[in-house]
């Protein structure tokens, strides 16, 4: 709770910043570039120039030319990053009522891009600049795997975890809980993209080929973000419309190998998959555009898994002025298919065990977004941004008989209106100090048959200032004030507090260290959830209170050499009243399970990646390692000292491209140890959950080019290893996938 | 160097290739012995657990233990129809305590565990006394019981079914279950439940 001295030392502190702000004011200079490919001669459009610091930069014209203006007197180091090359930095001196001039030549790569990422201080920044630990996915990441889903791309992460359901867990913030109450929060372009009820991702309405990359921000990130934020972000960043005119489609068809045993074969048909994807980007007049469209047909590989996936997307981008633009993202989702939760045991791991013998439980989903923005540039070192949100998602479950009978209808249906807004302002101070503060409000309005009807009111307010001292020690404050109000438990609030430092050894080196807290509302779903499933009754808890957590990092990135470049962190983080669900006795003293506020724990760990180049960079290996160790400290329970359960204790990730032109090839190996513990809970209900083994995996492609057309083949777990995404649900067999795309 | 590291990598690959991971139980046991003996009957019918013997329990082999207590509570609803439909919803709670020899003798209390008994499909009758259903549980493999059925009385009898005692031992032990034609059912009772004790 924020008593009323907290807010008024908020304030004070807001005030003083401002006026030390204005205190910097001084005569501004100005910087123009141009930017050119090292190997061509030729002009390069659209690179990211970008002062390090400071949220001053531009991006450069079809000229390669570029200029930023209003600068405050200083030396600075200037960050350039483009698409295929590689980053560029140099050191410049802007002097009052000058203007300085650069010139810049990058050369090609085909590792994916360093760049920079917004999510870490809501405006763009150098990875080397942000003091926790922040992991970036390039779009060509996604198009040369074949990634469909954006969370089936996030698996290739070190640190992450992603189920079959679509939950997402950074570091083991969570085990397992069928995607209910994420402790990990996704934004869309900087727009929270969680639904109102279970507070889960609808990865189904986002188009993954329209994504410019994705970023994972490990470790609390609740003082600037809020609840859920707890374990990290996700940030998924779409292509901007005006990047020139753009057509792309991406058409792909691929099948399952069959089981890899007779007794598990469950049909006798060849189980398959195809899709396609379409992006159109263009500009009329002063408006620009990007349209994106996906769809994808598949059986599943299981019983009851097959899905039909829908989504649109467009962005529009309108400057209403020099200095304000209106930027709308809208889009819709439709996923409608089968529902298989889990197996029936080993002995049939691809049969339905989730639904009653001879019925199946079928699914639509239907996500509807609108994201408008509105940025006014009031100068070179402030501007705000207002932004809206419009999230209306519904799902409905019912269940059909063998024979196609509709046995009972909508058991299971929820609509939830999210709508909110969002006011944001960016303010340069001065040449070594950013200020960003906001507020935002929102809504979430549930009609469920199983959550009841709920209304729940929040709002929030937020403050991170960062200080640059002698161009080495950078340090990061952040401060968020949390109100929620629902008809059932009134009004509470959380406050979340941050500490970032980040200290350059050298222009290759830097430590970084941050101590942050966070936490987590109890969705509408745990609060007040009331169905029967496998014969057991999951009955409400309004009065759950909030996760609490605790995390602190101290990181070191390093480039060893031109071709080597190292990152490790160690982490420590303290939960409290994590929520899970438990057997407990109604009025009737019969069983029932409800959600509770019972674990205490901690998570403890070391990441280490690691990136070498080979041979003048045609070969590129990337590997990550996660070590995991969690204890269960919650006093008087039998669990006590034990391991968390759904967790792995080591992870390793590793990924080789080579590219041999017009041939690009690449390999990839995930290896995960055995999960240490499952739950007794769901072990009443699910036969074999507890039979589970360590996942390696590995994967191949190879990719052709010729022209404007990529010809790819994808192979997904070459071996036909038998292992589980999520508890008592087999991963996919082997699985072969051939694309083809064209871009114009 | 490379060399080397290409050797590592086919010899990686070598390994996992010949790792299939998970892999299919072994084939349960074809000869099903039941104890007691299933006499059959007309198991059609809506059944409860019978209040005054839900579910005996019996061990099925002689066994280095002093004392093994199974204490286990049933509640739930066995329907069994006409065409051969079923509908099997139940929650068995089990308490166990093993005493093993010694001085004092050693007292191992496995904390409460809860079993979900569940199915709906089709139920066949294989030569008149034993009951294939579509039963499914987490801890016990319930698809074959035979079954004595007469008086408004049922019980469903399992054959032997290992019992881990928190990894330390595996005993084989046979569950009863004792059921009644539902007639009225008392609400907010506690469950039904016996204490069997084998020394």
């Amino acid at each position: 709770m924020v008593t009323k001295r907290n807010q008024s030392w908020i304030c004070v502190c807001l005030v003083i910043l401002l006026a030390w702000g204005i205190l910097q004011g001084q005569t501004k200079g100005s910087l123009t570039g141009v930017i050119v490919d090292e190997k061509t001669g030729e002009p390069v459009q659209g690179a990211n120039a970008l002062l390090l610091g400071t949220m001053i930069g531009a991006a450069s014209d079809e000229e390669g030319y570029l200029e930023i203006t209003n600068i405050p007197p200083s030396v600075y180091t200037l960050l350039v990053t483009a698409i295929g090359f590689e980053k560029s930095e140099a050191v410049i001196q802007i002097l009052p009522g000058k203007t300085a001039h650069v010139e810049i030549t990058l050369s090609e790569t085909v590792l994916y891009m360093d760049g920079v990422a917004v999510t870490a201080s809501r405006y763009k920044q150098a990875l080397g600049d942000i003091p926790v630990s922040l992991s970036l996915l390039p779009a060509q990441a996604l198009k040369e795997r074949n990634i469909t889903s954006v969370d089936q791309a996030l698996r290739y992460v070190p640190g992450v975890n992603a189920t079959d359901g679509g939950q997402v867990s950074i570091r083991g913030s969570s085990g397992f809980n069928w995607g209910v109450g994420s402790r990990v929060l996704v934004l869309l372009n900087g727009n929270p993209f969680m639904a109102g009820d279970l507070w889960n991702v609808n990865w189904y309405a986002i188009p993954t080929s329209n994504i410019r990359q994705i970023e994972i921000m490990k470790g609390s990130g609740s003082a600037l973000y809020g609840s859920s934020a707890m374990g990290g972000v996700i940030n998924i960043i779409t292509e901007h419309p005006g990047e020139g005119a753009h057509f792309h489609v991406r058409s792909f068809s691929g099948f399952y190998n069959e089981p890899s045993f007779p007794e598990w074969r469950w049909t006798d048909s060849r189980q398959h998959f195809e899709g396609t994807a379409i992006d159109f980007s263009t500009r009329i007049g002063p408006l620009a555009a990007t349209l994106s469209s996906n769809y994808q047909n598949t059986t599943g590989y299981k019983e009851n898994d097959d899905h039909q996936v829908l989504n649109f997307m467009a962005n529009i981008a309108f400057p209403l002025s020099e200095k304000l633009r209106l930027d709308i993202m809208s889009g819709y989702g439709r996923n409608e298919g089968g529902f298989f939760i889990y197996w029936q045991n080993l002995k049939h791991p691809y049969d339905n065990g989730s639904d009653p013998s001879g019925y199946e439980t079928r699914s639509t989903m239907n996500n509807t977004f609108v994201f408008p923005v509105l940025s006014y540039v009031l100068n070179n070192q402030i501007f705000v941004t207002v932004k809206g949100k419009v999230n209306h998602t519904y799902t409905e479950d019912w269940l059909l008989s063998g024979t196609g009978v509709l046995a009972d209808s909508a058991f299971r249906s929820s609509k939830v209106r999210s709508d909110g807004g969002e006011i944001q302002l960016n303010w340069q101070t001065h040449a070594r100090g950013i200020l960003v503060a906001g507020c935002d409000l929102n809504k979430d309005a549930v009609e469920s048959v199983q959550f009841s009807h709920t209304r729940v009111f929040r709002a929030a307010y937020y403050m991170q200032y960062e200080q640059r001292f002698r161009n080495r020690l950078k340090a990061t404050l952040g401060l968020r004030y949390d109100w929620e109000k629902t008809h059932e438990q009134g009004a509470n609030g959380d406050l979340s507090r941050k500490l970032g430092l980040n200290y350059s050894l050298s222009p290759l080196t830097s430590l970084r260290f941050s101590i942050g807290e966070g936490f987590r509302i109890p969705t509408v779903g745990e609060r007040f959830i009331k169905t029967k499933t496998s014969g057991i009754w999951i009955l409400e808890n309004p009065s759950l209170q909030p996760e609490k957590s605790l995390s602190t990092e101290l990181g070191i990135q390093s480039q060893l050499t031109p071709s080597v470049h190292f990152d490790m962190s160690g982490f420590y983080t303290r939960y409290d009243n994590l929520i899970e669900p438990q057997l407990d006795r109604n009025a009737e003293n019969r069983i029932v399970v409800r959600f509770q506020n019972i674990v205490n724990a901690r998570i403890q760990g070391l990441e280490v990646s690691l990136r070498k180049d080979w041979y003048s960079k045609l070969v590129s290996t990337q590997v990550g390692y996660t070590l995991l160790d969690t204890k269960n400290l919650s006093k008087g329970s039998m669990e006590y000292g034990l391991p968390l359960k759904y967790r792995s204790k080591h992870t390793l990730y590793t990924t080789t491209n080579i590219y041999m032109p017009p041939f690009q090839i690449g390999f990839d190996f995930r290896y995960l140890s055995r999960i240490e513990r499952v739950d007794t809970y769901h072990k009443t209900y699910i036969a074999d959950i507890d039979q589970v083994v360590p996942a390696y995996v590995c994967s191949a492609r190879l990719g052709v080019e010729r022209g404007h057309f990529t010809f790819r083949v994808v192979v997904d777990n070459i071996f036909q290893y038998n292992y589980i995404l999520s508890p008592a649900n087999m991963a996919p067999p082997r699985t072969i996938i051939l694309q083809l795309t064209a871009d114009y | 160097m490379h060399c080397r590291m290409t050797l590592v990598m086919i010899l990686a690959c070598v390994v996992l290739a010949c790792n299939q991971g998970l892999t299919p139980p072994p084939p349960s046991q074809v000869l099903v012995t039941f104890n007691p003996a299933p006499e059959g009957g007309n198991p059609v019918g809506y059944w409860v657990p019978d209040e005054m013997r839900a579910v005996d329990a019996s061990l099925v082999d002689d066994v280095d233990v002093d004392t093994v207590i199974l204490d286990i509570g049933l509640d739930g609803l066995f329907a069994f129809e006409t065409v051969e439909r079923c509908s099997i919803n139940a929650v068995m709670t089990v308490n166990a305590l093993v005493r093993l020899p010694g001085n004092p003798p050693i007292e191992l209390r496995i904390p409460t565990f809860y079993d979900t008994l569940s199915g709906t499909g089709f139920y066949n009758i294989l030569d008149d006394r034993v009951l294939l259903t579509p039963i499914q549980s987490s801890f016990f493999d319930l698809d074959t019981l035979g079954f004595t059925a007469s008086a408004g009385k049922m019980m469903l009898i399992t054959p032997a079914i290992p019992f881990n005692y928190m990894d330390i031992m595996t005993l084989d032990v046979a569950l009863i279950f004792h059921l009644k034609l539902e007639e009225t059912l008392a609400a907010g009772a506690a469950f039904p439940a016996v204490s069997l004790q084998v020394q």
